[in-house]
């Protein structure tokens, strides 16, 4: 028979047991939360020697460089930001899609990588797209773009129901 | 110790269950705060298709009207051939009867295609070909080429093409797809207006332009879409953008030198709507001094919308003309407090000076988007026992009203669909009598609100028969969610302010062929379909009604009867309007395939459809639009 | 059985008084309640000072029967207390009633005060209605009883010794207003319509608060009542219900320009000019206003080249952008063009 102390501390390493499991549970979480997966996505093409020009734009030069890429938490405000400049007015309140083409799908007219989307925002495009880039800073651009490539992604914020 | 251990784990469990279920009940994002009161459940559902007086579903042996040979005033189709088509509805009156009766119900069966042509473009293909003498005129959605056809070829063959190049940007401002509803024919010239907000004249044998005017400014959003019509030595022509806070207006060109005489606008001063001393309103909502200023905070009136991008009758008789206007700019309500004057409101104008003769407001302070840019039908019908001369006028709003259109008095008004927002028009004041609880307000959804804002009906005409007194009309039943939002004005871009979701509404149907009589305002029979239709529709005088679905059946049905006579399926779904015309003494019926517009647009590739909203909601009426149809602009001919 | 320790106390009342003196050196401060100046900011400041009266002197009144039983037992054995002894009732009446009525007393005193706020107003009085947006006052003049609308920020002008209703709304989350010289706090709800009535006794200017917290920039949120007499204030509507000023030398002009053809107009409206933004602080009249960012910074012409340049550090989050787009003598146009519309 055991004696209350034996019981006490059979009682103790079992509420150790159970802290330690849940702090391991927690920190296996946490981890896989802060796994920073890549919110644009894409495969890079691979690299070949061509001669001659190529059609499409320039991959050569240096292009503009997204600050915000992997940061999720200009999100929320690339939503607001397309909602307040009447974005979702011509492309719909998802960008589904209206008077302009749809931005949730995977066809672009100009390239749908970062640099690509910023420089259609900014230069504006043929057809009715106006030039943004002397209306807005820089930087709620890229804000814009960064929630464009979350559509469709779990990180969509204000996914459409 | 043991006690208290014991206690301790219940706590434990007690307090992870209850975070469980906490989460579990909690609402999920952008739940809405406040859910209109009515109930949405089957019973609901039932009670708005439960057949009622105005409303009874495909009454076969209810006697039509019968036969009104002088429904058309005289002069309406001002001289124009019974083969001919010159004008957008045939006549001034928007009538879209054809005299022509070759084809007839014994023979309609028979029609087979005559003669096809790809238009080149892939857009929507609204409006309908104009045929004066032996030739056919084609109007393109933007690029908006003109194309003359000669008849008496076999097959038709193309004379000549007139290409305008208006401005490209102006397909980025367009809201509902890049269409063009049609052209007149008047003093020799093929007169229609482009989508960069000119209008241009060409010559209708050579296809030189006469003149080219611009009437309007894209970088305000401004577009033209809808077809003119001419009186006397005037082109009359509306604008579009009422989406993009664009400040609706008619204006009225010289015919010979396309010079802009006037404007009337639909909101300001009663100088600018041109209200003057002879205006007289029949109903006192609608008296008032500036009501176009005072019934707007601010000067909202400036970004107040009423644009006219619909159809325009004449009469000849009482020498008026009469249009309709569309909604007063942002959608979200709450914006804007006030009755809005004057957003959809039907006008009576005199053509020569633009003085409005009388006025009558649909909706006051529209929180749907209800346009009411609809035709109106001017017909004389005896209204018990005595003939008056009558505008009829289906409305978005879910109503069919009839006016006397000398005065302005509304005679009946009756639902054609299942209507929820509004349950009945009082005669004698003139307004609807609405359900508070499908008001819509920023910051809350108002779900299931019948009709949504493409209305039981959107800008597909209507046609008219003489030979049973009936009015044929187009509808939809769909209905929405609408949530008011924020709006920011930028100039050019859209200045919406609402969510909206719609979806089918009740009874398990998207569409009908309503047949209406116009003077006890009911229906006397229809053809429900499965899609909304978004086409015209024709009457002839072989007591055929002919119109087409948006997944591409063109079909005819017998007039007194609604009865299905022929059905034919074209290379895309038709949102234009078909017509009649005779080419040495053969009839043959006319139409474009080539879906797009608002709905139709759906079918596009650029458009998602996993977002119910896309499109200002459309998407969620047809998400499967896609798989039906798709895009391709071909005109059809068929005789028999 | 050790003896019990004699236990000394300092008497409580030092503190209190310390209190009091601090209380009373805020007085005159911009947020403070005592320093009322209209009928409800007063109603709250008297109810303010009987709590505080009726608690100093239960206070002193406890701590002196505090000292006394402490006096009288002083040699007492703790141990001796005789169990079998009834109660004294001196402690029921003194320890459970008494508290009650004081409570109730004040509880009716606080009921009285919250329900005349203030004498109350006919309906014919102007109303105004406010809507919180984070960080910022949304302030529409649009009381039909005035012959034009037009909207501002931030700063609210009332007749002096009249009734004024102001309508809260809130574009988004939870504020509250609170103008502790004039009147008590009263939540702005989203998809509610609250209304406050403000009743200004003293000409002045009284500086307001959000106390609900809204966000990173609640501490921000401020905004100014001008209290005026009414020709003046009638002045000051007649001048605001104006369309934006005409720029009077070239550098106004380019600033005007600037403004109307650049990222400005993007949120701001200008009215008389095509800028028509409708989600920021209306700026036709700006430069008549007090302060700026919603009463963060002093409106001059330096504060607003450096919200306009850096809006960012000056208030983390908001949501001006930073504008780092102008070179320095654009800068200059734009916030000179901005400080003549007055």
């Amino acid at each position: 028979m055991s004696s209350p102390s034996d019981r006490g501390v059979h009682r103790a390493r079992i509420g150790v047991a159970a802290w330690l499991t849940v702090v391991a549970s927690a920190t296996a979480l946490l981890v896989a939360c802060n796994n920073r997966t890549d919110v644009a996505g894409g495969a890079q093409p691979a690299s070949t020697f061509y001669i001659g020009p190529q059609p499409g734009p320039d991959r050569t030069l240096a292009r503009a460089e997204n600050p915000y890429h992997d940061d999720r938490t200009v999100l929320a405000e690339g939503r607001r930001l397309f909602n307040w400049y009447n974005c979702s007015g011509c492309h719909g309140d998802h960008a589904g899609g209206g008077m302009g083409p749809s931005l949730r799908d995977s066809s672009w007219y100009y390239g749908g990588d970062e640099a690509s989307i910023f420089a259609s925002i900014t230069e504006g495009r043929q057809h009715g797209m106006p030039a943004w880039g002397t209306k807005l800073p820089r930087d709620q651009i890229w804000k814009i773009v960064t929630y464009i490539k979350s559509l469709r992604t779990p990180y969509e914020p204000d996914a459409p129901r | 110790m043991r006690e208290l251990d014991g206690g301790r784990w219940t706590v434990l469990i007690v307090l992870a269950l209850g975070a469980v279920v906490a989460g579990c009940s909690t609402k999920g994002p952008g739940a809405d705060s406040r859910d209109g009161h009515r109930d949405t459940t089957a019973e609901a559902r039932a009670a708005l298709e439960a057949p009622h007086a105005d409303s009874v579903h495909n009454a076969l042996g209810r006697a039509a009207p019968g036969s009104f040979p002088d429904a058309i005033p005289a002069g309406a189709d001002h001289g124009a051939k019974p083969g001919e088509w010159t004008m957008p509805g045939r006549d001034y009156v928007n009538s879209r009867f054809s005299p022509l009766g070759d084809i007839n119900t014994a023979n309609v069966a028979q029609l087979k295609v005559a003669t096809s042509m790809a238009t080149g473009v892939l857009n929507g293909m609204e409006g309908q070909p104009l045929v004066v003498g032996t030739t056919m005129y084609v109007v393109t959605p933007f690029p908006n080429v003109l194309t003359a056809i000669d008849l008496t070829k076999p097959g038709g063959a193309a004379k000549w093409s007139y290409e305008p190049n208006p401005d490209p940007r102006s397909v980025g401002i367009a809201c509902c797809d890049i269409v063009n509803r049609g052209a007149v024919f008047a003093d020799g010239k093929i007169i229609y207006s482009l989508l960069d907000a000119e209008v241009v004249a060409v010559d209708a044998a050579t296809g030189k332009a006469a003149w080219r005017t611009r009437v309007g400014d894209i970088n305000l959003g401004e577009t033209f879409t809808a077809a003119p019509l001419v009186v006397g030595n005037n082109v009359f022509v509306g604008n579009s953008g009422g989406e993009l806070g664009v400040r609706g207006y008619i204006a009225a060109l010289d015919l010979k030198t396309g010079a802009v005489k006037w404007k009337a606008y639909s909101t300001g001063s009663d100088a600018d709507v041109k209200i003057g001393p002879d205006f007289h309103a029949f109903y006192p909502k609608d008296q008032g001094k500036n009501l176009g200023e005072t019934s707007w905070k601010g000067d909202q009136w400036k970004l107040g919308g009423g644009t006219t991008w619909g159809w325009i009758s004449y009469d000849p008789e009482t020498k008026l003309l009469f249009y309709s206007t569309g909604n007063p700019g942002v959608w979200n309500p709450d914006m804007r407090p006030g009755d809005n004057k004057w957003s959809i409101t039907l006008f009576a104008r005199d053509p020569e000076t633009g003085n409005a003769k009388w006025a009558y407001q649909f909706v006051a302070h529209d929180a749907w988007d209800y346009d009411e840019i609809m035709e109106n039908i001017l017909v004389d019908m005896p209204v018990n026992g005595k003939t008056r001369k009558l505008l009829v006028h289906p409305g978005r709003t879910g109503f069919a009203y009839t006016f006397d259109r000398e005065t302005g008095e509304l005679l009946a008004a009756n639902t054609f669909q299942p209507t929820n927002w509004a349950t009945a028009v009082d005669l004698k004041t003139g307004k609807h009598l609405e359900d508070p609880t499908k008001r819509t307000h920023a910051g809350v959804v108002t779900r299931d609100i019948c009709p949504s804002s493409t209305g039981a009906k959107d800008e597909q005409p209507s046609a008219f028969s003489p030979r049973t007194g009936l009015v044929y009309i187009p509808a939809h039943n769909v209905c929405m969610d609408y949530e008011g939002v924020e709006a920011n004005y930028i100039a050019g871009t859209p200045y919406l302010g609402a969510s909206v979701k719609m979806y089918p509404g009740p009874g398990g149907y998207r569409g009908e062929l309503v047949a209406w009589d116009p003077i006890k305002a009911q229906k006397l029979c229809g053809v429900k379909e499965d899609l909304p239709l978004w086409s015209g529709v024709l009457a002839t005088a072989g007591d055929v009604v002919f119109y087409g679905t948006m997944d591409g059946w063109f079909k005819a049905i017998d007039a007194r009867s609604c009865a299905e006579l022929w059905k034919t399926k074209v290379a895309s779904g038709i949102v234009g309007n078909p017509i009649a015309y005779s080419v040495d003494g053969k009839e043959y019926i006319a139409v474009y395939a080539g879906i797009g517009g608002w709905m139709g647009a759906v079918a596009f590739p650029d458009i998602s459809t996993d977002d119910p909203y896309t499109a200002l909601g459309v998407a969620g009426a047809v998400p499967d639009l896609k798989q039906k149809t798709n895009r391709g602009g071909v005109l059809y001919v068929f005789t028999l | 059985m050790s003896p019990t320790p004699r236990v000394r106390r300092r008497p409580g009342s030092y503190p209190a008084l310390a209190a009091l003196v601090v209380t009373c050196a805020g007085c005159d401060a911009p947020m403070s309640i005592f320093g009322a100046a209209g009928d409800g900011g007063r109603r709250i400041s008297g109810l303010a000072w009987f709590m505080i009266m009726t608690a100093a002197v239960v206070y002193v009144a406890v701590m002196a029967l505090f000292l006394a039983a402490m006096w009288r037992n002083r040699s007492r054995d703790p141990g001796a207390v005789d169990l079998s002894r009834r109660g004294n009732g001196f402690i029921v009446w003194g320890g459970a009633v008494m508290p009650s009525l004081v409570l109730a007393a004040v509880f009716v005193a606080g009921l009285a005060a919250m329900g005349r706020f203030p004498a109350r107003a006919s309906e014919r009085a102007p109303a105004f209605t406010v809507t919180g947006r984070q960080w910022w006052w949304q302030v529409d003049y649009d009381d039909p009883s005035l012959p034009g609308r037009f909207t501002t920020a931030n700063e609210l002008h009332v007749p002096v010794g009249e009734t004024v209703r102001i309508r809260l709304l809130s574009g988004d989350v939870i504020h509250s207003f609170w103008v502790p010289g004039l009147q008590g706090k009263l939540d702005l709800i989203p998809g509610d319509t609250n209304e406050v009535r403000i009743h200004a006794e003293k000409a002045g200017t009284y500086r307001g608060q959000c106390a609900e917290f809204c966000g990173q920039q609640h501490a921000n949120m401020a905004f100014t009542v001008v209290a005026e007499p009414r020709a003046q204030w009638a002045a000051w509507i007649a001048g605001q219900q104006q369309l934006a000023k005409e720029p009077a030398d070239s550098l106004a002009a380019s600033g005007r320009e600037l403004v109307t053809g650049g990222p400005c107009a993007m949120c701001h409206t200008v009215r008389g000019t095509n800028a028509r933004g409708q989600v920021g602080p209306d700026l036709t009249h700006v430069g008549s206003r007090l302060t700026i960012a919603a009463g963060t910074l002093p409106n001059t012409l330096g504060t607003m080249e450096a919200w306009i340049a850096n809006a960012q550090s000056l208030k983390p989050g908001t949501k001006m952008p930073t504008l780092t787009q102008f070179s320095g003598r654009e800068l200059r146009a734009v916030a000179t063009y901005l400080e003549t519309l007055k």
